[in-house]
């Protein structure tokens, strides 16, 4: 793999509720490259966004604990930094944008002013100079009337604008990496059309990567390289996007691309995945799509299938492969 | 912004027109009839027709209540029953040390209740939130009367460092606005702290977060900005809650307020002056309140759309 | 973990009528509150007290032996006797007995008028709102404490006018209160549903809006059972209230000023009294709350 950006290893996050332990993340290993748009896909409680949340150490400590793996980047594992230096990452190295737009930015103050923080912590800039790098960033994510929009709040601007906002905030201090969880998941589907060609745009003018946190297959079809999918908490299969859609190979992977509606209509029925990914901790030592799986073997309940090169550059989880 | 002014200040008109028709029947309504109120039992047939005629008495009640309110907007407040002498000076006089009793009060309650609550919310669930929320309790659930009393008791009774009350200066204020405050801010305190602790797990705090923002600037900028718009919006009714309280207050440490003369007045029945003192309190009240909302609205500029 | 995601196939809830969890459920969500359980507990001492005073208070509140004034707390006197040498405690326990008769009455009264007008006016709204909105404006235009002291100063003191000074006082934060949760109970689909098919508007109100009303009330109620005693005590000490011989709390706390620098004992105790009760009323209030509705940000 060429120039590895970030380097997630069997990364392992818990919740503890009440008396139980959820394992939301349960030995994630992945990798970003530079440049690289990167896909991780799964389904509401899989642990794609615990995951994202754990890189930059924003899981909330009571009740969440990360209780193994590390999480290398630009040399350091990110997992055993301090609280300082952590912060000084954050924004500047690794930037995450979020899913609700319009919660997701401080209503009590203009956009200018909220733009400045993050380039004033993190290049030191201040007054005017920050004022024009603000600027050039609202430029830079197309922001109409950018001039304007730097004096008025958060309630005067729509979805979308508002996460433009987000992306010029993110991108403002050159990261590396940049994570985007669901990030047009609650935006109309032309504004999110807009909003993923901004993305790669930006992506080509910066040099940077990007994690794509996203649960809709259609999207990473569009701007991913490379994806992973995850179930209850564990990386199924990660391939190049085209290998995965053209030959998928776990039975998870291959329900999800038969659920998707066809264009063509030669598709009669919509075919569902059945049962439901549930809160109850799958067991260890068992395949966790076991329960669900349309091609399980005896094996898949007595012994949990490691994550294993099949083909070249296309990893999978699957007992079916050996 | 000045449509939402213009607003507001119509919107008083009606209340201020209630505020004064009510002030207006105090004297109506008490059984027995206004000319021999005013006379005093002593008065003779001739005194009560010559009070009669001296306030209109004999006029229908519109009428009566046009000639108050024009007299009470030319500063013409009535007259004591007890002195024949006009209100209008005494009751300016003795509202003003109120107000700055009420001011002084209401400052150390935003200052002392901000600081606790921002403490309470910031060490959830420690030693400290508990402690403080049942020092904010008590402070809530004790009489302002009561509690000027202990003061009073330990500190000019027992120790000696502060007088029993009388003067007007400054250091007569101290007591009074203590205990006032320490209501005041017992309030603003569990506010505060509910308001904090909501805002901290907003999405807009992950957000700051996630670009690195240090914690201080997170909390004391951002977080403390937003858990005050609730808190501040109180400020007026704060503010009525210890004038009222300062009228109680004043009568246990015997100061030149409001509450002295209005307490006064209404076992000598001297009810001129409890119609316009009433009059007064309630004007005040709530021209504190549109300055509040004005200010709200100057702060928060969602509000005016 | 970041606000719900929606996961292939999500499917769209159905606007429903609130589910509202059984008694039994309540009860025992109730107290597991801790502060609700204490508050509580607080409020069964004191009613007990109130009603079983005739009982086992161990003086008369009215008589007292001059040659005993203003003694400090002893074996015979747990908490002292006042300036006219009655037995403070058991002024205390009779004045319990009047603080409860005050409490309840005043509330009572306050929803019997409150409760039917927010509801009123939240439901038919028009001009009988408006009217009333400004009516309630101009009585929150006297700050609480303040139109008490006036509305008593027109009907005279003793301890009925008490009630009434305080129940009328209390109408405005009630009707409010009412009125608003009506206004949005109304806006609910299942309610205009109701009305698209015809029912009429006393069952509306009665099966729909009611219900939903009940915990706001209920906490508000408590709320208030506080407020009245500050109040009605603070009327009392101000002389307006209940007359001598009378052992109600703010009273004694009034007699006892003259008194308060020979004899602080005598002060301390009603105080401590009206402090404990107000508390109890505080802490159920905000238990209920927090069980009934942790959504509820009331103003």
């Amino acid at each position: 793999m060429s120039d590895s950006v970030l380097s997630v290893r069997d990364l392992k996050v818990q919740f503890g509720v009440d008396d139980r332990i959820v394992r939301a993340v349960d030995g994630v290993t992945l990798e970003i490259g530079r440049g690289e748009t990167v896909g991780l896909v799964g389904e509401t409680g899989s642990g794609k966004s615990v995951t994202a949340l754990s890189i930059l150490g924003l899981i909330p400590s009571p009740p969440g604990r990360i209780v193994g793996g590390q999480v290398l980047f630009d040399g350091k594992n990110l997992l055993a930094l301090s609280a300082r230096e952590m912060r000084r990452i954050r924004g500047a190295g690794i930037s995450m944008i979020f899913q609700e737009p319009m919660t997701s930015l401080d209503p009590s103050f203009p956009i200018g002013s909220q733009l400045r923080e993050p380039i004033a912590e993190h290049l030191g800039l201040r007054g005017r100079e920050a004022t024009r790098v603000a600027l050039q960033m609202l430029e830079r994510v197309r922001m109409p009337h950018s001039d304007r929009v730097l004096c008025q709040y958060p309630f005067e601007l729509s979805g979308g604008m508002r996460q433009r906002v987000m992306i010029a905030m993110a991108i403002s201090c050159h990261p590396t990496l940049l994570i985007a969880d669901e990030a047009t998941t609650a935006l109309d589907v032309s504004v999110q059309a807009q909003v993923l060609s901004l993305l790669k745009d930006l992506q080509d003018q910066l040099g940077m990567s990007i994690l794509l946190i996203t649960h809709d297959l259609g999207v990473v079809a569009e701007t991913c390289d490379r994806v992973y999918i995850m179930y209850a908490g564990r990386i199924v299969e990660s391939a190049a996007v085209d290998a995965l859609f053209r030959e998928p190979m776990h039975p998870y992977t291959q329900g999800l691309l038969a659920a998707i509606p066809s264009v063509r209509g030669d598709r009669p029925r919509l075919e569902a995945i059945p049962g439901e990914l549930d809160a109850a901790p799958p067991v260890l030592g068992e395949c966790p799509f076991a329960p669900r799986c349309p091609r399980v073997m005896a094996r898949c309940h007595t012994e949990a299938p490691p994550v294993r090169e099949v083909k070249p550059h296309h990893d999978t989880a699957c007992f079916l492969y050996g | 912004m000045g449509r939402y002014i213009v607003a507001r200040v119509l919107l008083l008109i009606p209340v201020l027109i209630g505020v004064s028709i009510a002030s207006f029947s105090l004297l109506h309504l008490i059984p027995g009839d206004p000319a021999v109120i005013l006379g005093g039992s002593q008065a003779t047939e001739a005194d009560l027709a010559g009070i009669r005629k001296e306030f209109g008495l004999t006029d229908p009640l519109p009428v009566q209540y046009v000639r108050y309110v024009s007299q009470a907007l030319h500063g013409k407040l009535g007259i004591s029953i007890r002195t024949r002498e006009p209100v209008a000076d005494s009751l300016v006089d003795h509202l003003a040390f109120t107000l700055r009793l009420t001011m002084l009060s209401v400052f150390i309650s935003m200052v002392v209740g901000v600081a606790a609550g921002v403490a309470a919310a910031m060490h959830h669930n420690s030693w400290l939130d508990s402690t403080l929320m049942v020092a904010s309790l008590t402070g809530i659930s004790m009489p302002g009367f009561w509690l000027g009393l202990l003061l009073l008791l330990i500190f000019a009774g027992t120790l000696r460092w502060l007088p029993a009350g009388g003067n007007s200066g400054w250091e007569a204020l101290i007591l009074p606005s203590v205990v006032l405050g320490t209501g005041g801010a017992a309030h603003i305190a569990r506010m505060t702290r509910a308001s904090m602790l909501e805002i901290i797990r907003q999405d807009y705090i992950r957000t700051l977060r996630a670009n690195g923002i240090p914690e201080f600037l997170i909390i004391y900028k951002h977080a403390l900005r937003n858990a005050l718009n609730p808190v501040l919006t109180t400020v007026g009714l704060q503010f009525g809650y210890l004038l009222g309280g300062a009228v109680v207050v004043e009568t246990i440490f015997s100061l030149p307020g409001m509450g002295q003369l209005l307490i006064n007045a209404i076992f000598s029945r001297d009810y001129p002056i409890v119609q316009s003192g009433m009059l007064l309190l309630s004007v005040t009240f709530v021209s504190v309140n549109l300055l509040t909302d004005i200010t709200y609205a100057l702060v928060n500029p969602r509000i005016r759309y | 973990m970041s606000a719900s995601t929606q996961s292939v196939g999500a499917s769209v809830k159905p606007a429903a009528s609130p589910r509202r969890p059984g008694r039994s459920e309540l009860l025992r969500r109730l107290l597991k509150n801790r502060g609700a359980t204490v508050g509580l507990g607080i409020i069964s001492v004191y009613v007990a007290l109130a009603l079983l005073s005739h009982v086992i208070a161990p003086y008369s509140p009215t008589l007292g032996a001059l040659e005993l004034r203003l003694k400090g707390p002893s074996w015979g006197h747990w908490l002292g006797t006042d300036e006219l040498g009655r037995d403070v405690l058991s002024r205390l326990l009779y004045g319990s007995a009047i603080s409860l008769e005050i409490q309840v009455t005043a509330v009572v009264l306050t929803m019997l008028v409150g409760v039917p007008w927010g509801l009123l006016a939240g439901y038919y709204g028009g001009w009988f709102d408006e009217v009333s909105m400004r009516l309630i404006d101009v009585m929150l235009a006297f700050p609480g404490i303040l139109l008490a002291i006036g509305v008593d100063a027109i009907i005279g003191g003793g301890l009925t006018n008490v009630i009434f000074a305080v129940a009328i006082v209390s109408v405005p934060e009630f009707v409010r209160l009412v009125r608003g949760v009506v206004l949005g109970i109304r806006k609910l689909e299942f309610v205009v549903a109701a009305r698209g098919i015809g029912e009429s508007a006393p069952a509306i109100m009665a099966r729909y809006i009611l219900p939903g009303t009940v915990a706001p009330i209920v906490v508000q109620a408590s709320i208030r059972m506080a407020t009245v005693l500050l109040f009605a005590s603070s009327l009392s000490f101000l002389g307006l209230g209940v007359q001598p011989p009378t052992p109600d709390w703010g009273a004694m706390l009034s007699n006892a000023r003259a008194y308060m620098f020979l004899a602080p004992h005598v002060t301390a105790a009603p105080g401590v009294a009206i402090t404990i009760v107000v508390i109890g009323f505080n802490l159920l209030g905000d238990g209920l709350r927090d069980v009934l509705d942790p959504r509820m940000r009331g103003s």
